[in-house]
């Protein structure tokens, strides 16, 4: 049972993590916290039913098509709002984004009304049996798609020049910027980037979860949590975070009253705060 | 004493004065204009969410704390005061206190934990106190959970700080409306004022000077949360129904914010023109837009502060002030009366 619910956990974590991976990137590179995350990952949702009512397609299908869609979202939002506010107050950075979160949660509210949408798909429905755990078909796929994710982002950023200017900047933006790196560009780009692994993680919670304007707050808070437990800025503690905040729910979810999930969740991020404020995993 | 100096540059305090008092003549007279429930129940609410905004303006603006979960603070007045009404049959003017005093112990015992945390810790982990403390009372049977808890409805009496019509409910929320501004002009006159602009300005100068940050905060965080609690108490007496879904939603603790720095933040003036400009206008696009109108409002705050953080920092306080440059300078067309303008 418990090894079960740890295994169910490692595939909802894997969504966890890849939002997560998200966000982290953003903070790591110019230390702003975008509480517009989870609506960004509503956004994917909501292409991907757009696309699945019109012409029938399957979210994972619709994938492609929501990471390119949001990654020019992301690096719009960075030309229009976000590079006006980066040297601005960390009280008006918060609530730039915010603000952001209220403007696309309600405008979406507005054109979609606040109907819990779901797509209907019945291909890889089922269990598959593995040395006595039951492990659910899309959740399995969910999770390689995550890996797999992942595993581009690794790349991206190790041996593409861009990303290795992502990196430079977040290393040391000064320094980039004398090497002749356009940080400005590296910025955009880690907003499309960031948005883009949203957008992944969207086109996989459609199929499980009801689309509404507001499903994707929750989300955005459990990636703040995966964050922290992972230590902000670390991209492999992001990762780590996500995994863990999977497990805990699910494990919580099965031994102690299942509405604990979250309060238990919350109380861990506050704990990890107070012992360790830069991140279980975190080094500075 | 500085403040004393800078209103004989700034000429005519007793004009200041005499607007004030013509301003509260106004206000206690309010009712006597304003017959409509409807009208009087918006300007109840305008003054309420003055007062919390004020209570807010003091962590956030002040002590520059992002505190992200002011309607803990606000629940925590609402039910203490409902539950001990309910269970005890004590007057809500005493709950009331009770309430407040209840407050400030848990944003003492929050803020030793977290205040202690940079800037973005301290705002998430206050997100996350109240999205904990939502479930819980979600889940609490004891204080009705997700259903929350209907105030038993009493004959007008004042025990029970219960009426018929709204205008005592004017006059409790006015008078704290005025308290706490007041309040707030003081402390920003007073050596937390200067402290907490000095903390603000140069955080590691001010420290080597020996101003105690964290005390300040401290200070800040448990003044808010008394404030906030009273109000909480006062909204359930006035509205007799609380539940999760009404006193501890995170936009609500998010909007609390958002109404000063629309405003002006740190400012005296700034969570009242903010208030007086957001609530009524939420009013006026309800009854425009009906059902849809928690839409239309979201997206004004959010426009309204992407719009202030983007082309004026201090929001209404800045504008009002511009105009205010403006009419001096026509005065002085006129008039040929030469003043010094030391700004503030």
């Amino acid at each position: 049972m418990l090894l079960q619910s740890i295994a169910s956990g490692l595939l909802v974590g894997s969504v966890y993590a890849i939002i997560a991976v998200g966000l982290t990137l953003i903070w790591g590179i110019m230390e702003v916290v975008n509480f517009a995350h989870g609506s960004y990952l509503m956004l994917s949702m909501y292409i991907c039913y757009v696309l699945h009512m019109l012409m029938g397609f399957d979210p994972l299908l619709s994938m492609p098509i929501a990471v390119v869609i949001l990654f020019f979202i992301g690096i719009g939002t960075y030309k229009t709002i976000i590079f006006r506010i980066m040297n601005a107050p960390m009280l008006f950075q918060i609530f730039t984004t915010f603000a952001l979160q209220f403007i696309i949660n309600y405008t979406v509210f507005l054109i979609a009304k606040p109907t819990f949408r779901t797509v209907k798909i019945t291909f890889l429905d089922g269990v598959v049996k593995v040395k006595g755990l039951f492990l659910d078909n899309a959740m399995i796929v969910s999770a390689l798609v995550c890996v797999l994710a992942f595993l581009f982002l690794h790349i991206f950023l190790q041996f593409t020049k861009i990303g290795k200017g992502i990196r430079a900047t977040t290393d040391n933006p000064r320094a980039a910027l004398a090497l002749g790196i356009d940080i400005e560009k590296m910025y955009a780009y880690t907003w499309g980037v960031s948005l883009a692994l949203v957008a992944v993680a969207g086109a996989i919670l459609s199929r499980i979860i009801y689309t509404h304007p507001t499903v994707g707050d929750k989300f955005g808070l459990f990636a703040f949590v995966a964050v922290a437990l992972g230590g902000f800025g670390s991209i492999y503690g992001a990762l780590l975070g996500g995994l863990m905040i999977g497990v805990v729910t699910t494990v919580t979810g099965v031994y102690a009253i299942p509405w604990f999930k979250l309060p238990s969740i919350f109380a861990i991020f506050i704990l990890t705060l107070i012992v360790r404020p830069r991140g279980l995993l975190g080094w500075k | 004493m500085l403040m004393g100096k800078r209103d004989e540059v700034n000429g005519r305090p007793w004009v200041t004065w005499l607007l004030l008092a013509l301003l509260i003549f106004l206000l206690l007279c309010l009712p006597l204009f304003i017959r409509g429930t409807y009208y009087r129940h918006i300007v109840i609410f305008t003054l309420m969410y003055v007062v919390l905004a004020q209570a807010w303006n003091l962590i956030g603006g002040y002590a520059g704390q992002i505190a992200l979960g002011n309607m803990v603070f606000f629940a925590i007045g609402a039910y203490t005061s409902t539950i001990l009404t309910i269970q005890f049959d004590l007057s809500p003017w005493l709950g009331m206190w009770v309430g407040g005093g209840l407050a400030v112990l848990v944003s003492l015992g929050l803020g030793l934990a977290v205040l202690k945390l940079e800037g973005h810790y301290f705002a998430m982990s206050t997100i996350a106190f109240g999205e904990i403390l939502r479930t819980v009372f979600s889940n609490w049977r004891f204080v009705g959970g997700a259903q929350g808890i209907s105030l038993p409805l009493h004959s007008p009496s004042l025990y029970y700080m219960q009426w018929a019509n709204k205008v005592p409910y004017y006059y409790i929320i006015l008078t704290m409306a005025v308290l706490v501004t007041v309040l707030v002009f003081l402390l920003d006159r007073s050596r937390f004022g200067f402290y907490t602009k000095a903390i603000k300005l140069d955080d590691v100068a001010a420290r080597n000077r020996g101003i105690n940050a964290f005390k300040l905060k401290l200070l800040a965080f448990a003044l808010n949360a008394f404030i906030t609690a009273m109000v909480g108490s006062f909204y359930a007496q006035y509205i007799l129904y609380i539940s999760p879904s009404s006193v501890l939603l995170l936009v609500t603790s998010i909007l609390l914010a958002v109404i000063p720095i629309v405003g002006g933040v740190g400012t005296v003036l700034g969570p009242i023109l903010g208030a007086v400009f957001i609530f009524p206008l939420t009013e006026f696009l309800r009854a425009m837009f009906g059902g849809l109108a928690m839409g239309v409002n979201y997206i004004m705050f959010g426009a309204a502060a992407i719009f202030v953080i983007m082309v004026e920092p201090l929001g209404f306080v800045a504008m009002l002030s511009c105009i205010k440059r403006w009419f001096r300078r026509l005065m002085e067309e006129k008039g040929g009366v030469e003043v010094e303008g030391a700004e503030g």
